[in-house]
């Protein structure tokens, strides 16, 4: 066990940094050179120079990356200011390092995403849940007419449909607004209620089908029928066999849903106008800030790499053939 | 202005986003049904605000003593929420180039000179803001001095003392300042590009400028000393880039994030791209002030909002909704037409102009022939330009290069263009058969938005009516201008605009039609070299006299327009905002193409 | 009369005595292409301590018979007609609470793929004791010696360590060991194995099928054996049922039907299954053509459109009308005994061996003296017994 989560771990690791390698290249690959963006209307090559100089893209791209890598765990000195550890770039359109960008937008897209989350694993799964136990019946079509209804739904059409109803129309709710958890809980969740059902509603109608026929499809396997021709009670088939072997599934899928949430939920957060790492990454790509982008897309390949080995870790404990193999 | 450094691209740049993600929204193309309803069809219009024509001169002395004149029923008290696009980013006065950031930083910094407005919006004197007056020149206008007021304060309290201000032009030399205008920079190293910073390094390693250049004679006296005349320097030092930064509390990088200020306000709070919250600055004088006000307690702004986000917030006027502006976003163009045609929502609204001016530029390298340019001139569809574009809510059609924020400002229209804004194919065609070019194919390059798509469309269609073949070239927009820069390049017409830095054509002729100055990378992309011109150019930049010189540029441009015609002009940029119902003094500032932040009340 | 056509333990033939009892059993699930009939007018009883033996193609309807005689088909889909008497109990009425109380406690399913039959979540031991727990009441802790009692009793060395190890820690053999140690925890008295051999090596088969026999001996249980494989059934059923099309075509004990196969069917299935014994020489018969679709069975015999023999029917009976299955031995078929054993001497054993030939000619005398005793007068007491 201990053995497969240190491979599992050294794996992860490895595609971190392929993947900030790859990442790296890209973004110096591109014809467009970032420098030219920052050096206005009158640039010339000695212009062109300094900026080169100040973004420390004067040398050879291995290089770069070299002191890129090193940066992230002993810091760096632009010519324009000091990026500490973890240095994940400096910023020049905000004249801030990009970690700590990065880590004061992380609160928003965090509570973004686990309370979106729990809206939609509860609702989702729970109304799949019932749809399987119910197959053929009326809540059954009801379950699934409305979860294909919800899957083809939209946020940035949904979005401004809740707003105008909820706040503009019948002045329910004020308007989406991020409040720190620790600093007025009851304001965290009231401010981000709108955008959690918003943003819950579309992963509903994927999870309800996903749990629905996951769960149909275990009520095939034999060792489910097993169970039935053993005389074990119906929820306790349900639960302790079906539903055992449909979970590995939802926790894969939740997995990787909730670590590209955490990487921020673009059109939510520009929808609501919450500032999480999603709006910041659409507003560093208008910008077209290279270390921003660069700095957040490794944030989210590392997220969702992290996430990936969690996922595995998980395995281990809910499936045997993994743990003892 | 730079072009991607514009307030307006800026503005809209959720909008690019949005579309660029392909996602099925409509919001930048506000073209099509709505936009054709123009002000004119509507009966709101009675109801609705106007666009202002605006003069600018230079006052004297007197314009720049303070109080600046109250606004007819202020009243004190109370915090503003605004809701803004994105955090301006940066702070350090010498980084302030876009327009948003230039609006909101007016609040907590000022400079040698500024804008003082009138308070109907119509009206712009170049004033004394720190200084006494607006400058005072001497030696052909190459020597400029000025006096600082007596009693100056920065926040801390310590005295405004000319140091600050020779240390705040100083500092624009280092290597870190990249991202504010450099007129002045050149203009004291006699330089062009970045040459500027090869003659000086900036103040941080303990050299400064040589008195030769800029001198504080004494505490309260700055001194310029340029190789060459610079007439319009009270414009230019009134651009909020030019603000002064305490010397005491220079931190470098740091200093962006917190600025000291001596205006009225001062930053309480900075919560990265989330909210800035200004409180009053006890240490501000308003007698010393000709153009701010301090009729609120404090301003909160909100960043990150969208176009959308805020029209629905200003269209809704209830609660806290109406107690509410966004000083920089404009209604989103899907909802303009509903907001102008409402008229209780149209009562709150203002609309002005923006310093931006569109043209279709023709490429003079290929497109050889002045009559080929005149007939194509007067085929093009500027009306159908302008609806792509959004409409009556996103400009006004343009007769000339110059928009009518510009100082001198007067309408002309040598092609006929006002009267047949949808072009006139017959008599190009009857011009080109007469050339033999009838079956001629050009290009048109342009970005690929939604708008701009449109745009080209309908120039193919109408175009083709006199019998020109156009091929359309759609351009990423995040490499347009590279493209379309690049000398020589294989476009025969690109769509393009331009804003001025100030009310003055000198920040319009020069850097679009001087002939020495076409290169990859400039914004000389007609290539028109025509002697006259550079010649006119060079006499305009020597005259002395401010006034004398804004005629000079209009009818250089007049002559461009009639005799080269590098480009057809299109359509004035304007801009619609709302405010909510309680907030009072809302007047659009033609010069910052915004909201005027500082004369705003809580009624 | 000969005693060959009548033994005694034919399986209908004590019908008050069975143990399970299977009348008249309809089963037809509605599918979105029409209605399929999967079990059309089946009867058959076992008798404890007996097994019998299921034969067919995949499709015949075995398994399907016997996920109803469980309880197990979906309610909603399926409709069930005729009888099923366990024990005196009428299950084809009862509730779903009933059946459970009665699944792995008084009949107990065995599963074709041992390797998917066990949940790989969970220890084997875990999965022993659930049932044993549910239907005795018994502590965990008498349950958790209950399986290790079993899984010694199915032949799993070291069972107190092996309790608690998970399905994918055993081969293939030993997890059909297991599956048998879950299935007989409660000392079912109905075992139902559906192809417990299918899926495993051949030199294992043997050893499982010893194993549920050597269980039945312990346990005296009945046991049900579905197979498709007559060499399975050879060495380890008494009575032997064959089905085609969900419908029973043939029955007999074991040896009757092995010995004098009296259906053109059974014939088939004869043919095409080698045997040890055969002269390597002889070519294997396939049975021509495809099962037939259960949403559309042919109309009189289901299996004329496969049947080589319907020439020798007079009139067009085979396509017409549909021949009975009488109790006890005997077949569903049109021809006469007498044609059946001449066309299986002539036509059918010389290809599956000497044996064959030989018994076979013993059927047919057997067949042609009875013919003969049909046509003396005041010996019809002997027909209610044969038709």
């Amino acid at each position: 066990m201990l053995r497969f989560l240190i491979r599992r771990a050294l794996g992860a690791l490895v595609v971190l940094i392929l993947i900030s390698a790859i990442t790296y290249g890209l973004f110096w690959a591109v014809p467009r050179d970032p420098a030219m963006l920052s050096c206005g209307r009158d640039c010339t090559a000695s212009a062109l120079k300094i900026i080169h100089h100040n973004l420390g893209t004067d040398e050879p791209i291995y290089l770069q990356y070299w002191h890129y890598m090193v940066g992230i765990f002993a810091g760096r000195h632009f010519p324009v200011g000091n990026c500490p550890a973890p240095c994940l770039g400096y910023s020049f359109d905000e004249s801030t390092p990009v970690w700590p960008i990065i880590t004061g937008r992380l609160p928003v897209t965090i509570s973004l995403a686990i309370g979106g989350s729990v809206v939609f694993l509860i609702v989702g799964v729970g109304l799949g849940m019932i749809a399987a136990a119910r197959r053929g019946k009326l809540i059954d079509k009801v379950a699934t007419t409305l979860s294909m209804f919800m899957y083809s739904m939209q946020i940035y059409f949904l979005g401004p449909i809740a707003l105008a109803i909820l706040v503009y129309g019948l002045h329910l709710f004020n308007n989406p607004a991020y409040v720190p958890f620790t600093e007025n809980p009851w304001g965290w969740f009231v401010g981000l209620l709108i955008p959690w059902a918003v943003l819950a509603t579309i992963f509903v109608g994927a999870y309800t089908r996903m749990t629905r026929s996951l769960l149909i499809e275990q009520f095939q396997e034999e060792h489910v029928k097993m169970a039935r021709a053993k005389g074990m009670s119906t929820p306790f088939v349900f639960f302790r066999y079906a539903w055992r072997g449909a979970l590995s599934m939802i926790i894969t899928q939740f997995g990787m849903d909730f670590s590209s949430l955490l990487g921020g939920a673009i059109i939510t957060e520009y929808t609501f106008s919450l500032q999480g790492l999603g709006a910041f990454s659409v507003e560093a790509t208008d910008k077209s800030d290279l270390p921003s982008i660069m700095g957040i897309m490794l944030f989210g390949a590392a997220l969702i790499v992290i996430f990936n080995a969690a996922i595995d870790a998980c395995y281990a404990v809910i499936d045997p053939r993994v743990r003892l193999n | 202005m730079t072009r991607s450094l514009s307030g307006r691209a800026l503005r809209y740049s959720a909008c690019a986003i949005v579309a660029s993600s392909a996602l099925a929204l409509s919001a930048c193309s506000s073209g099509g049904g709505g936009a054709n309803a123009g002000p004119k069809n509507n009966q709101a219009q009675a109801q609705q605000s106007e666009k202002k024509y605006s003069t600018t001169k230079v006052g004297t002395a007197a314009d720049s003593n303070g109080p600046a004149t109250p606004v007819p029923g202020a009243k004190n008290g109370g915090v503003l929420q605004t809701y803004e696009e994105s955090d301006i980013g940066h702070y350090d006065p010498g980084q302030i180039y876009t327009a948003n950031a230039q609006d909101i930083v007016s609040l907590f910094e000022r400079g040698l000179t500024g804008y003082k407005m009138s308070n109907d919006g119509t009206k712009f004197t170049v004033v004394g803001d720190l200084a006494t007056d607006p400058g005072t020149a001497s030696n052909g206008d190459k020597t400029w001095t000025f006096h600082l007021k007596s009693g100056l304060k920065w926040q801390d309290g310590t005295p405004i003392t000319a140091t600050d201000i020779k240390w705040s032009f100083e500092r624009l030399f280092d290597s870190g300042e990249t991202n504010g205008p450099t007129y002045m920079q050149q203009w004291l190293s006699n330089t062009t590009g970045a040459g500027f910073r090869k003659f000086y390094p900036g103040p941080y390693k303990g050299k400064s400028l040589p008195d030769s250049v800029l001198s504080a004679p004494d505490n309260s006296t700055i001194v310029f000393n340029f190789k060459t005349p610079h007439a319009d320097l009270p414009y230019t030092l009134a651009m909020p880039g030019y603000g002064a930064v305490e010397k005491a509390k220079d931190t470098k990088a740091k200093y962006d994030q917190m600025p000291v200020s001596d205006g009225p306000y001062q930053i309480k709070s900075h919560s990265l791209d989330k909210e800035l919250v200004l409180e009053k600055n006890p240490n501000w004088d308003p007698k010393l002030d000709p153009i701010r006000h301090q009729y609120l307690d404090g301003y909160d702004i909100h960043y990150g909002h969208s176009t959308q986000d805020t029209t629905q917030r200003l269209e809704d006027q209830t609660g806290a909704n109406a107690k509410a502006v966004s000083l920089g976003n404009p209604v989103d163009p899907n909802s303009a037409d509903k907001v102008l045609t409402t008229p209780s929502i149209a009562k709150y609204t203002v609309q002005g102009y923006e310093p931006f001016n569109g043209t279709i530029t023709y490429n003079m390298t290929r497109l050889k022939d002045y009559q080929v340019r005149k007939a194509l001139s007067i085929a093009m569809p500027i009306k159908q330009i302008l609806t792509a574009a959004g409409g009556a809510s996103a400009g006004d059609l343009a007769g000339n290069y110059f928009s009518p924020t510009m100082a001198g400002w007067k309408q002309t229209d040598p092609y006929g263009k006002l009267k047949k804004p949808n072009g006139d194919p017959a008599t190009a065609k009857a011009m080109l058969t007469k050339l033999h070019k009838t079956g001629m194919k050009v290009t048109l390059a342009y970005e690929n938005t939604p708008a701009m798509q449109n745009a080209a469309a309908a120039i193919q269609t109408t175009l083709k009516q006199a019998g020109v073949n156009v091929q359309l070239k759609d351009i990423p927009r995040s490499t347009y201008f590279t493209q379309i820069d690049v000398v020589p390049n294989q476009y025969d017409m690109y769509m393009a605009d331009w804003g001025a830095d100030w009310p003055n054509g000198d920040t319009v002729i020069p850097p679009l039609f001087d002939g020495r100055q076409i290169a990859t990378g400039a914004n000389n992309t007609a290539h028109l070299n025509d002697p006259y011109v550079n010649k006119q150019i060079d006499k305009i930049n020597a005259m002395t006299d401010v006034n004398q010189s804004q005629t000079a540029w209009q009818n250089l441009g007049e002559y461009i327009l009639e005799k080269d015609l590098p480009g057809i002009p299109t359509y004035n940029w304007t801009q619609v905002q709302l405010y909510g119902k309680d907030v009072g003094g809302v007047v659009y500032n033609n010069v910052l193409a915004m909201l005027d932040p500082t004369r705003l009340f809580l009624k | 009369m000969s005693t060959m056509t009548m033994p005694a333990g034919s399986p209908a033939a004590t019908g008050g005595e069975a143990f399970l009892s299977v009348r008249d059993l309809y089963v037809r699930f509605s599918t979105e292409d029409g209605i399929v009939k999967a079990v059309d007018g089946l009867s058959f009883d076992v008798q404890r301590g007996r097994t019998l033996g299921i034969v067919g193609e995949s499709g015949s309807g075995k398994s399907v018979t016997n996920l109803t005689i469980l309880g197990m088909h979906n309610p909603a889909t399926t409709t069930i007609g005729g009888e099923i008497v366990l024990d005196g109990q009428e299950l084809t009425g009862a509730s779903e609470r009933q059946l459970q109380q009665l699944r792995g406690n008084k009949m107990a399913m065995i599963f074709q793929d041992p390797m998917t039959s066990l949940s790989p979540y969970y220890t084997v031991g875990r999965q022993i004791a659930e049932p044993f727990r549910k239907h005795t009441g018994a502590t965990k802790r008498a349950a958790h010696e209950r399986a290790v009692e079993m899984l010694a009793k199915v032949g799993i060395p070291q069972p107190a360590q092996r309790v608690h190890d998970y399905p994918h820690q055993f081969s293939g053999g030993m997890r059909q060991r297991v599956v048998i140690a879950m299935a007989l925890v409660c000392n079912p008295d109905l075992i139902i194995a559906d192809e417990p051999t299918t899926a495993l090596d051949v030199t294992v088969q043997a050893q499982i099928l010893d194993l549920l026999l050597e269980m039945q001996r312990e346990f005296g249980s009945a046991i049900v054996l579905i197979t498709h494989d007559l060499g399975v059934v050879a060495n380890t059923a008494d009575d032997l049922l064959v089905m085609y099309a969900g419908r029973a075509v043939e029955r007999g004990t074991v040896e009757e039907v092995l010995r004098a196969p009296q259906h053109p069917y059974t014939w088939g299935l004869l043919g095409s299954m080698p045997s040890l014994t055969t002269d390597v020489s002889l070519p294997l018969t396939p049975i021509p053509g495809t099962p037939p679709s259960l949403l559309d069975p042919p109309t009189g015999c289901p299996f004329h459109p496969r049947c080589r023999f319907t020439e020798h029917v007079s009139g067009a009976r085979c396509r017409t009308e549909r021949p009975e299955l009488p109790d006890g031995r005997g077949a569903a078929c049109h021809l006469t005994p007498s044609q059946k054993a001449e066309l299986y001497a002539e036509d059918v054993a010389p290809a599956l061996g000497e044996e064959a030939v030989e018994a076979a000619a013993d059927a047919e005398r057997a067949a042609d003296a009875e013919a003969v005793e049909d046509q003396v007068p005041g010996s019809t007491d002997s027909e209610e017994n044969e038709q």
